[in-house]
């Protein structure tokens, strides 16, 4: 037992990376940080949130890989972000498929229906469609 | 093996190298779970966004951004002294990786303050859910979008939801950097006992690594809770 | 294991080395803290079984006369509380996944010691908890915490037992992370992913499962809490939150918890097989594949519990589709542990008894499964007794038959002794019997109509009712007496060889219990279940010379 494991470990030779890619990492992180600010106030339209979560993505990504060291180390560290990363996608998309699609198929009347249009008339829920007008109204 | 200081290495370890990759690995396994326990309240916010999107606009629009885009500074300001702390506990340099700790401490501290005054000013105007809550739409946001009196309350509501997340999140955010500024005060200890090198850094290690995952998750809440109300009520 | 030489003594083991009680409670050792955790959950599935003992005597007769409606909800509460949270999920885990994990990969110990031992502490702060609120008054909102009931209209001890199973939550999120790590980094040399037991692939597959999912039934938990202590209103529908969200959320990690519970069951259950049929087994890549890919399947099908909810019917249509894939590496398992023993030399030995009990439950509750996932059927079925009659055969009649036929077959590695043949084998028949007696009445009751969840019912259910309480006098039966005979194998049971099933994994190489350190000599390492290999032949001629008790013929 003198030899352990997966190989291609990332202990087996300690990177240390120089002041001056931290420096420039750092520079990088608060410049983006300006941008995304400026940009929240121009009128892009829908691109507004796209390139707000672009900036933040770009961002993680460099902190991931030089700060934390992701692009120096071993393949299953690298598999450990993937994994992190996938599941949080998965979470994130097939719980959206649900909310996304509820106007694709609507199930026959049923009397509940009516019970529910009910409760719209006298203010008591919301109106199915109101979701989708709200999103239209936020890219003016 | 480095018969040196084989007090830090733990003794079903055979080696410094296997100690080092168990370290760090079961650390970034604890961060996927860090990822994964974020990651319910940003699917509620992802869900709540999509449906009500102008109302989380108004809504967002009462966080301060000078005071966020501050904080963003800060923290990524602190990842590059974390960065530099773990830098110079590889090289064993003793002064500098209790130097670089503290100046990231501090960092993190002058985080939880900013925090503070943003907290206690939602609280002033009793825009902290619950009973008290109280929310108005401004009468020029009324106009410019022609909300109905109905439309305006249930704006209110959402707004209530907005920052319900809005508390959950930062202030889960903000735990998370209490706890590492305790564990930074803790690891102060054998840093300046010179514990700290080349096969053994794995505690500074993993508090960096740590403190990055911390950084990471304000990078996005700050353009999700603060920026996305900027365009909405700038550009009308 | 030059680094830990130490002068061995044949007679010293991880047992017997010190009974202090503080060499138990600040143990270090990962199979000193496998009792810890057979001791709790042990007691925890003591109180959980009371607890269906009520819920079976309340339905005996329709009407509604030993519970009130509310102290009725309650039962069924804590049942699926304490059964799911404090025994189902550490069960093989926490027990069996800590003492052999490192065995199985000829490890010193797992790779961090002390938060094995921290998973332990945490996982008893939470049954306090729950015995607290038990006391207290208990909690009324099923084990699943729907809001708006568990965020605002019960009256229950909901706050306690949601803190409870946060709490858990982080004591199977270490033993996952340990788990992980420790088979990624200590395995012996030699010891490559592709001669790693089935029982280890099963625990990679079910540690994923428990970093990545757990996390999320935790941070749900946390909102709902906020919701009912603070005031926080995320899935208040008075302000138009979702409490469909909720159930998303929620059901994101509990549909995964399912696997937790199974699959570690399917990895003994694969070890079982291949050794009471002494042969190579069959597919050993597809059956550790498919665990992993149940694993990740698992994770894209939770909203299958929702179809009644109001949901989009269109998401609804693809998480029924996304459901019956998992039917495709559970059917793969199935038939390779069939082709196992086809041709076999199968004993049946009483691990074994469990095994194959376990495969004919597994079979109905699967397919049964895959009729729930149809989503016309569901909605007819929804909430009735069928649902519970299904879950029962893949929890109680997968999950926990895995688990004692996997403490029957490690036992004596983990005691040094054996325990009496016929018994047990009685035991194990009574077990299979009274299970079915049970639940597949329940099947018939759910298919008729009858909800689950009521404490009152209609009187031409109860002809089927009192069959499955019937059942259940047998099933309790089967449960209690292994206590009983096992207890008595520890102060009276004869001493164990160090192979005594003539098993090959590498566990079985060191002696019966195991030195503090787990090998005195470097394992042996070979192909996976190489029956024909050169060192298990010689031990199998050596247990033939002597008649064991567990050779007793049946009946
Ligand atoms: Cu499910």
């Amino acid at each position: 037992m003198s030899s352990h494991g997966d190989h291609t470990n990332p202990g087996h030779q300690v990177h240390v990376s120089s002041t001056s890619m931290y420096l420039t990492i750092l520079g990088a992180l608060i410049v983006l940080t300006g941008l995304t600010v400026w940009v929240a106030f121009q009128d892009l339209g829908w691109a507004n949130d796209i390139v707000a979560l672009g900036i933040a993505f770009t961002k993680a990504t460099l902190v991931v890989l030089f700060f934390m060291h992701v692009k120096y180390s071993g393949r299953i560290i690298k598999f450990v972000v993937l994994c992190a990363v996938s599941w949080l996608f998965v979470m994130l998309s097939l719980t959206y498929i649900d909310y996304g699609s509820r106007d694709i198929i609507k199930p026959a009347a049923t009397p509940v229906d009516a019970e529910y249009q009910d409760l719209v008339d006298r203010g008591y829920a919301k109106k199915a469609k109101a979701s989708a007008s709200h999103g239209k109204e936020t890219g003016h | 093996m480095a018969n040196g200081h084989s007090t830090t290495l733990h003794h079903h370890f055979e080696s410094y190298d296997q100690q080092r990759n168990a370290s760090s690995l079961g650390m970034w396994f604890f961060l996927a779970q860090e990822v994964m326990f974020f990651g319910g309240l940003f699917t509620a916010y992802m869900i709540y966004r999509t449906q009500n999107g102008l109302d989380f606009a108004v809504a967002s629009s009462h966080l301060n951004i000078p005071l966020g885009a501050l904080n963003t500074a800060i923290l990524i300001a602190s990842s590059f002294t974390m960065a530099m702390a773990v830098k110079k506990s590889v090289l064993a340099q003793r002064k500098a990786i209790v130097g670089y700790l503290i100046l990231t401490l501090i960092l993190g501290c002058g985080f939880l303050v900013v925090k503070y005054f943003e907290y206690a000013e939602k609280f002033e105007h009793n825009t902290v859910p619950g009973s008290s809550f109280e929310f108005h739409v401004e009468p020029e946001l009324i106009a410019q979008y022609d909300l109905s009196p109905e439309r305006v309350v249930t704006m209110e509501k959402r707004a209530e939801i907005f920052f319900s997340l809005y508390f959950m999140m930062t202030g889960l955010h903000a735990l998370h950097m209490v706890i590492g500024v305790g564990i930074g005060i803790w690891l102060m200890f054998p840093a300046m006992a010179g514990k700290f090198n080349m096969d053994y850094h794995n505690p500074v290690e993993n508090f960096g690594l740590y403190w990055h995952f911390v950084d990471l998750v304000w990078i996005f809440l700050f353009p999700l809770l603060y920026l996305l109300g900027g365009n909405a009520l700038a550009g009308g | 294991m030059s680094a830990h030489a130490e002068s061995y003594d044949p007679n010293v083991n991880y047992l017997n080395r010190d009974w202090s009680l503080k060499s138990w409670l600040l143990t270090l050792d990962h199979k000193r803290i496998a009792w810890l955790y057979l001791i709790s959950v042990s007691v925890f599935f003591a109180i959980g079984g009371f607890f269906a003992m009520l819920i079976r005597m309340e339905l005996l007769t329709p009407q509604g006369d030993l519970l009130s409606p509310d102290t009725y909800n309650r039962v069924f509460t804590q049942h699926g509380v304490v059964m799911i949270f404090l025994f189902l999920i550490p069960s093989i885990p926490a027990v069996l996944g800590n003492f052999l994990v490192p065995l199985m990969v000829g490890a010193v110990d797992v790779a961090f010691p002390r938060l094995n031992l921290l998973s332990w502490y945490i996982y008893t702060v939470a049954g306090i908890l729950v015995i607290l609120a038990l006391i207290t008054g208990g909690v009324d909102t099923g084990w699943t915490f729907y809001t708006p009931l568990s965020s605002t209209y019960a009256n229950s001890q909901v706050m306690l037992v949601a803190i409870a199973v946060f709490v858990n939550g982080f004591a199977s999120i270490l033993t996952g992370l340990n788990f992980l790590v420790t088979i990624h980094t200590m395995r012996a040399k030699n010891l490559t992913w592709g001669k790693l037991p089935l029982f280890i692939w099963a625990m990679y597959a079910t540690s994923l499962i428990n970093v990545l999912g757990t996390p999320v039934v935790a941070i749900t938990l946390l909102m709902a809490g906020a919701e009912r202590v603070l005031g926080l209103g995320i899935f208040d529908p008075a302000l138009g939150g979702d409490p469909i969200l909720f159930q998303h959320l929620f059901w994101f990690y509990s549909h995964p918890a399912v696997y937790i519970m199974i699959l570690p069951a399917f990895g003994v259950i694969s070890e079982l097989i291949a050794a009471f049929s002494r042969k190579k087994i069959f597919g050993y890549t597809f059956i550790a594949a498919s665990s992993v890919g149940i694993a990740i399947l698992g994770f894209i099908v939770w909203a299958h519990h929702m179809f009644t909810t109001g949901m989009s019917a269109y998401a609804a249509t693809v998480f029924s589709a996304l459901t019956m894939l998992i039917a495709v590496p559970t059917a793969v398992k199935v038939i390779n542990w069939t082709a196992t023993m086809y041709q076999g030399s199968v004993s049946w030995e009483t691990p074994m008894l469990y095994a194959v009990g376990f495969l004919g439950l597994f079979l109905i509750g699967g397919l049964t499964g895959v009729m729930l996932a149809t989503l016309g059927l569901d909605i007819h079925v929804h909430d009735t007794y069928f649902v519970v009659a299904h879950f029962h055969y893949v929890m109680v009649g997968g999950a926990i038959m895995g688990f004692l036929g996997g403490i029957h077959y490690w036992w004596p590695k983990m005691t040094g002794r054996l325990y009496n043949g016929s018994i047990s084998k009685v035991s194990a028949i009574l077990v299979f019997v009274g299970f079915n007696l049970t639940f597949f009445p329940q099947f018939l009751l759910g298919y008729m109509g009858m909800p689950r969840r009521y404490h009152a019912y209609p009187e031409e259910f109860q002809a089927l009712n009192v069959f499955s309480t019937a059942g259940a006098t047998v099933l309790g039966l089967g449960y209690i007496l292994p206590a009983f005979y096992l207890t008595y194998s520890l102060f009276k049971g004869e001493k164990a060889p160090a192979n005594p099933w003539g098993a090959m994994s590498i566990e079985w190489q060191t002696p019966s219990p195991p030195p503090l350190h787990n090998f005195v000599t470097p394992p042996v390492i070979t192909e996976p279940y190489d029956y024909e290999h050169e060192l298990i032949k010689e031990q199998i001629a050596e247990l033939k010379k002597h008649v064991k008790p567990q050779e007793v013929p049946l009946g």
